[in-house]
């Protein structure tokens, strides 16, 4: 982001009992940029954005947009865009009465509402579809249409609410690529609601990942992914290899597990709970002779050919270690392999 | 201050609502009810209660009431889902007359009712006289337990018709095609997607007939054949009308109202489980299809044909009973239009003409103005219902549905009670009868509309918010036009409840303010058979009238 | 949501709608005229209709005495009767017509009327006045009693027993007692003529019932449409056939055992404020005009004896044996026979 880092979103000790979890938020979203809020299902990711649309109430908390608190003000004078999961498109309306109803809401000139309307029917890509009825569109369609109509009154914040959850994988991964470029084109703040992790790691300039309504960890994808901070969202992003420890040298960072010693790049202070190792399976290496630590040494006991890559299931000490490599069939099942984990990707969470 | 105001109950949008039935309904109501735990000198007492049910006769009484009820119903449910297919699913010339004609049974008073059917179905009825002449012999239907149930199907199928149509027309053809698509045969999808989606509409017009038919009367005597089958209606009459025991007639209204009530809370429970998840995506799927020469067409003529004979036969027999005049020596009527000449020309010597006339003016101006009461007041008992948190929403709905499960005899106590309540000033003014018709009318506008009410999909509402429309604004633009269908049956309802209301105004109204069934009574108790048939006649052309007028806003705005 | 002044204007819209209602509805209230004080009568159904006897009555007595009257009826002669017990404590009417004799026990127990001794009670006929108390008056009377359709039926039945005969199976409409004054008024026939031995009638007479209606208009609808050529009725219905309809198809028979009686009376209301009027009106009920009046829209026969009836009128026939159960023994036994009867019925 080449703007000036100014804190657009914020969320303050967003506070909210339900039956089966607590919501408790803090997160500062910069302007301009794309979050995902990424979790299970019932995390409270759709209520966190419902909340910023203002069809919640919190227990407690603010939330301020540019510094305004907007906390008390009713969903309809919070000139948020949002597009929600089905779309909520009026039925009995066109395409273009749908987008020209925030705009006709504003009282815009008609000459004004026609320019926008055409304007944001270009840029989702469905220019000539002003007239279409609802009930006659794709479903991909009708995101778009959704999308239009959330942007055309040029909201200072994009709410999405799953989105794209409705809509088969092939589909799915061309939109959020028109989303992000629309996006990236108009420089608007937005948050993005998802379950699906591959699609927060796509599109999100940060990601702030869930679970029972609080924010595990908040940062950017390929941190999250590489070096994560806490378990869950480790476990949550991506295969991952999670292995129980034995021993844990805190000052030689250094840990001993059912498979190994292992050197690693991160201890979390944990109080009470247990600690795992973790790794990612794309983050394993063939052993080398050089590799003088961080080895497993196993048999394989699954392997799987998708052409890109082989996955393998390599057994170790009664542990099942995924691993993922680029490379063509070398092995096959029974075959003796060691592997090696870099130290520098070996957390312990 | 704001914060505050947002947090403000659902209940605070019902006052004005509630005001409304607690000082029409509810407080008058009490004052007779009450009487059923007292003993004769007022003091608290179970004694009738406990006398009632432990009477082997009223138990018995309690039992066929609750078992002609259910048996009607069935019937008119199993009667009316194919009635209900082809009118969301065919376009044909006529529908919308059809349309009108099923729902005119509803509308006449249950003497008419019963007349039309002994005279079409009678021992010297136009059917048996016609199977006569073929060389048949009598088709022995009345005077039986059948002829309740065939009289009750009659009245009430084209209510399931009317209510499972207007929620059939509106399912989202996708599942269905989905589901056509991965082999699924006719009856399976029916039976798997369709019955579910349909199934809210099926349990509302379940419990609508239901409790109509429990409530039977007149029905139930006549074309029962005699009183060793009666309703638990009859005895309250019998109690609180006739032996005048107050105490233990109110004592079984409250025995018979519990148990309505007790069906309509389980309606309701069993309805919003079933309420489908899937909401509204289309507007009414406007028919696809149009009859063609094959068996579909076939069997769908079938079917009106026997809808004909049930539903148009009857009153159709009124009709013509009404072009007659009994002027002869021999007493045989013939053909004339002696009633008719006599309410349309102003002139006319007798009286009746001037009556028949300005009971036709009252009945159309109570039968509109309810509607313009009831509509808007169940619009906002329904917004509040579904959009608002209430603290108790299956109660509230229950508040308002009550009237309809009240027998007829106690509501015109309650009627007369009311009279006595009020101030004289406030006797006999319109207002008042509008506002009774208004009570009795409210369930069966409300149902339809809370229905569809909650068949709108939340998000839109929200989509409207978040686009910068206030609350009233979306209710104008998003959800008005979506409800419309329900409204419009709400709408008819109203009409037909308040055109062929009798109790509250006879007590109620302005002495000298008469509306047509309570003309079509006196005339019927007067000797004037045909003069009662024309004038039904006259109600149930204005009927037919009224019910193409309002459905024609179906279309409006498309 | 944070939608309050949109409710608003929801519930201005609503105002507005109910208030030009209101317009409306008061523009058609006929303004009152308020020179004296109107005498308020109660009555039931059919006497207030148009073409029954009161309007035309009150026509006479408004000009006669140049007051106004309002007239009310809730129902029918049961429903007056419950509403003057609802208002017992607070009575709005002045004067009740059409309290049956057999409601005479319960008005006189619930103590809602005043005594008044006409001074034309002397051209009544001594046998009808059935209560000595002169809280009621009796104004009209007629007989229950079996009609008969000449065109469908030759044998005609002379007697209740007669009715049980296997020839006239189907053939008869009753109403029940339950929920009809002429149904209440048959069985009390049958209990006169049977006593005790009443339900083993009604056993008998079981196949000839074609069906029990619910009430007379109904009944006499069946019986006129040919469904059966003999039905419960008054020995005064033929009059009304002959005098409008010029037939002498229809009519009444007298039977052996006797017919029962139906006396219909009017009072003052206790607590009436406006005695004087009151007084009047029954008087002028039983005047010569409003007697004759009565005969021909309520098609009964007149109280008072002397009236000079019209032809048709000699289609009705008066009893020989008049049937009545004492009024108290009604009151006293009549739900207990109702049920009886119904449960015998039921078996």
């Amino acid at each position: 982001m080449d703007l000036e880092n100014k804190v657009s979103i914020s969320l303050k000790s967003i506070y909210k009992t339900f039956d089966d979890f607590t919501l408790d938020i803090d997160l500062e979203i910069e302007q301009g940029e794309m979050i995902s809020l990424l979790g299970p299902s019932g995390c409270g990711k759709s209520t966190t954005l419902r909340i910023i649309a203002g069809f919640e109430d919190p227990d407690e908390g603010t939330v301020s947009i540019n510094d305004k608190d907007i906390s008390h003000l009713p969903p309809e004078k919070r000139n948020i865009g949002m597009v929600f999961q089905d779309y909520a498109l009026f039925p009995h309306m066109t395409v273009y009465e749908n987008i020209a109803y925030g705009p006709k809401l504003r009282k815009w000139s008609k000459k004004k509402i026609t320019e926008s309307v055409n304007n944001m029917l270009s840029i989702v890509h469905l220019k000539d579809f002003g007239e279409r009825k609802i009930t006659h569109l794709s479903g991909g369609e009708q995101q778009r249409v959704a999308l239009a109509r959330a942007l055309i009154t040029e909201p200072q914040l994009l709410l999405l609410d799953e989105p794209l959850s409705a809509l088969d994988a092939k589909l799915r991964k061309k939109l959020r690529r028109e989303i992000r470029r629309i996006q990236k084109e108009l420089k608007i703040t937005t948050i993005y609601v998802t379950h699906d992790q591959e699609e927060a790691l796509a599109i999100s300039d940060r990601i702030a990942v869930m679970n029972e309504g609080r924010c595990i960890e908040f940062n950017l994808p390929e941190v999250l992914y590489r070096k994560p901070s806490d378990l869950f969202s480790a476990g949550f992003l991506g295969n991952s290899n999670i292995i129980e420890i034995i021993d844990t040298d805190i000052e030689n960072k250094e840990v001993n597990t059912v498979i190994g010693y292992f050197k690693v790049d991160y201890i979390k202070e944990k109080s009470d709970e247990k600690s795992f190792l973790f790794f990612r399976p794309d983050q394993c290496r063939k052993a080398e002779d050089h590799h003088s630590g961080n080895i497993i040494d196993g048999i394989i006991v699954d392997e799987e050919y998708t052409g890109s890559h082989t996955s393998i299931d390599v057994e170790s000490n009664g542990l099942i270690i995924k691993a993922l490599f680029d490379e063509t069939k070398l092995w096959k099942i029974g075959d003796k392999i060691s592997l090696h984990i870099p130290a520098e990707y070996s957390r312990v969470l | 201050m704001i914060l505050s105001l947002r947090k403000v109950r659902g209940e605070i949008y019902l006052i004005p609502a509630f005001l409304f039935i607690l000082i029409i309904f509810y407080i008058p109501l009490s004052g007779i009810l009450i009487k059923g735990i007292q003993n004769e000198n007022g003091q608290f007492s179970l004694e009738n209660i406990i006398g009632i049910i432990s009477s082997p006769y009223y138990r018995k009484t309690i039992f066929f009431t609750f078992s002609q009820a259910i048996v009607s119903t069935v019937f008119s449910i199993i009667i009316g889902i194919p009635g209900a297919w082809i009118m969301s699913h065919y376009s044909f010339p006529g529908k919308k007359f059809i349309k009108a004609i099923i729902t005119i049974p509803f509308i006449l008073p249950s003497i008419l009712v019963v007349l039309g059917f002994v005279l079409f179905f009678g021992k010297n009825g136009l059917l048996n006289n016609a199977l006569n002449v073929l060389g048949f012999e009598d088709l022995k239907l009345l005077y039986s337990f059948k002829a309740i149930i065939i009289a009750h199907v009659f009245y009430n199928f084209p209510i399931a018709i009317r209510i499972i149509s207007s929620l059939w027309e509106k399912i989202p053809q996708s599942q269905m095609m989905a589901a056509k698509s991965l082999g699924a045969g006719k009856i399976r999808v029916f039976r798997t997607i369709t019955f579910h989606q349909i199934l809210p509409s099926i349990l509302t017009s379940s419990m609508i007939i239901f409790i109509f038919c429990f409530m039977s009367f007149a029905i139930i005597l006549v074309l029962g054949g005699g009183p060793e089958l009666s309703t638990v209606e009859v005895e309250v009459y019998r109690l609180a009308k006739v032996t005048l025991d107050l105490n233990r007639g109110s004592s079984l209204a409250l025995i018979q109202s519990s148990l309505t009530l007790l069906f309509m809370f389980l309606y309701s429970s069993l309805e919003k489980y079933k309420s489908y998840e899937e909401k509204l995506l289309t507007k009414a799927n406007r028919a696809r299809y149009s009859l063609k020469l094959d068996l579909k067409s076939f069997l769908i003529i079938i079917y009106f044909i026997f809808v004909l004979l049930l539903i148009v036969a009857p009153p159709l027999s009124v009709v013509l009973e009404s072009f007659k005049e009994s002027r002869s020596l021999s007493g045989d009527s013939h053909f004339s239009l002696y009633w008719y000449r006599e309410i349309f020309n102003p002139n006319s010597r007798g009286t009746y003409g001037k009556i028949a006339f300005n009971s036709l003016i009252n009945s159309l101006f109570y039968a509109i103005s309810t509607i313009l009461f009831t509509i808007p007041v169940s619009t906002l008992v329904s917004w509040v219902i579904t959009r608002k948190k209430l603290r108790f929403p299956a109660l509230t709905e229950l508040i308002f549905l009550l009237p309809f499960g009240i027998s007829s005899v106690i509501l015109g106590l309650s009627y007369m009670r009311l009279s006595l309540m009020l101030p004289d000033s406030f006797k006999g003014s319109a207002i008042l009868v509008i506002l009774a018709h208004s009570v009795i009318s409210l369930p069966l506008v409300f149902k339809p509309v809370l229905s569809i009410f909650r068949k709108v999909k939340i998000s839109l509402r929200e989509a409207a918010l978040n686009l910068g429309a206030s609350g009233f604004r979306t209710f104008i633009d998003i959800e008005l036009p979506l409800i419309k269908s329900g409204l419009l049956t709400g709408a008819i309802f109203a009409f037909a409840v308040s055109i062929g209301e009798m109790n509250a105004t006879l007590m109620l109204s302005r002495p000298g303010t008469t509306t047509l069934p309570i003309t079509i009574y006196r005339l019927i108790g007067s000797y004037k058979f045909f003069g009662a048939c024309a004038l039904g006649t006259i109600l149930m052309f204005i009927c037919l009238v009224a019910f193409m007028a309002i459905d024609k806003f179906d279309g409006f705005g498309e | 949501m944070k939608s309050f002044p949109g409710f608003l204007k929801a519930v201005l819209i609503l105002t507005l709608l109910t208030a030009s209602s209101l317009i409306f509805a008061s523009g058609r209230q006929q303004s009152p005229d308020t020179t004296s004080k109107p005498l308020i009568v109660y009555s039931y159904d059919s006497f207030a209709s148009e073409w029954g006897a009161g309007p035309s009555i009150i026509a006479e007595f408004e000009e006669k005495y140049g007051v106004t009257v309002e007239l009310h009826a809730p129902g029918d002669g049961v429903t007056v009767l419950s509403q003057l017990i609802l208002e017992k404590d607070n009575p709005k009417a002045d004067v009740v017509i059409g309290l049956d004799n057999n409601l005479l026990a319960r008005t006189l127990k619930e103590n809602i009327l005043e005594k008044y001794k006409s001074a034309e009670i002397k051209k009544v006929s001594k046998d009808l006045l059935f209560d000595k108390s002169y809280h009621l008056t009796p104004y009209d009377y007629g007989y229950f009693s079996i009609c008969y359709d000449k065109e469908n039926i030759t044998n005609l039945p002379q007697s209740l027993e007669d009715l049980t005969n296997a020839e006239y199976k189907d053939s008869l409409v009753l109403m029940d007692p339950r929920t009809s004054t002429p149904g209440l008024g048959f069985l009390l026939w049958t209990i006169a003529v049977y006593g005790d031995d009443y339900l083993e009638y009604w056993d008998r007479l079981k196949p000839s019932i074609l069906t029990v209606t619910e009430s007379w208009s109904s009944g006499y609808g069946l019986f006129l449409k040919e469904e059966a050529p003999l039905v419960l009725s008054y020995s005064t219905s033929p009059v009304y056939h002959a005098e409008y309809e010029d037939t002498t198809r229809y009519g009444a028979i007298k039977f052996s055992e006797g017919n029962y009686e139906h006396i219909e009376g009017m009072g003052i209301v206790k607590g009436t404020g406006n005695r004087d009027l009151a007084e009047k009106f029954i008087d002028f009920m039983l005047a010569d005009s409003s007697q004759k009046t009565l005969a021909l829209s309520n098609i009964m026969f007149p109280s008072v004896t002397e009236t000079e009836l019209p032809e048709s009128f000699k289609h009705a026939f008066y009893a020989d044996n008049a049937l009545l159960i004492e009024s108290d023994t009604i009151e006293d036994k009549s739900s207990d026979w109702v049920q009886q009867w119904i449960e015998n019925y039921g078996k």
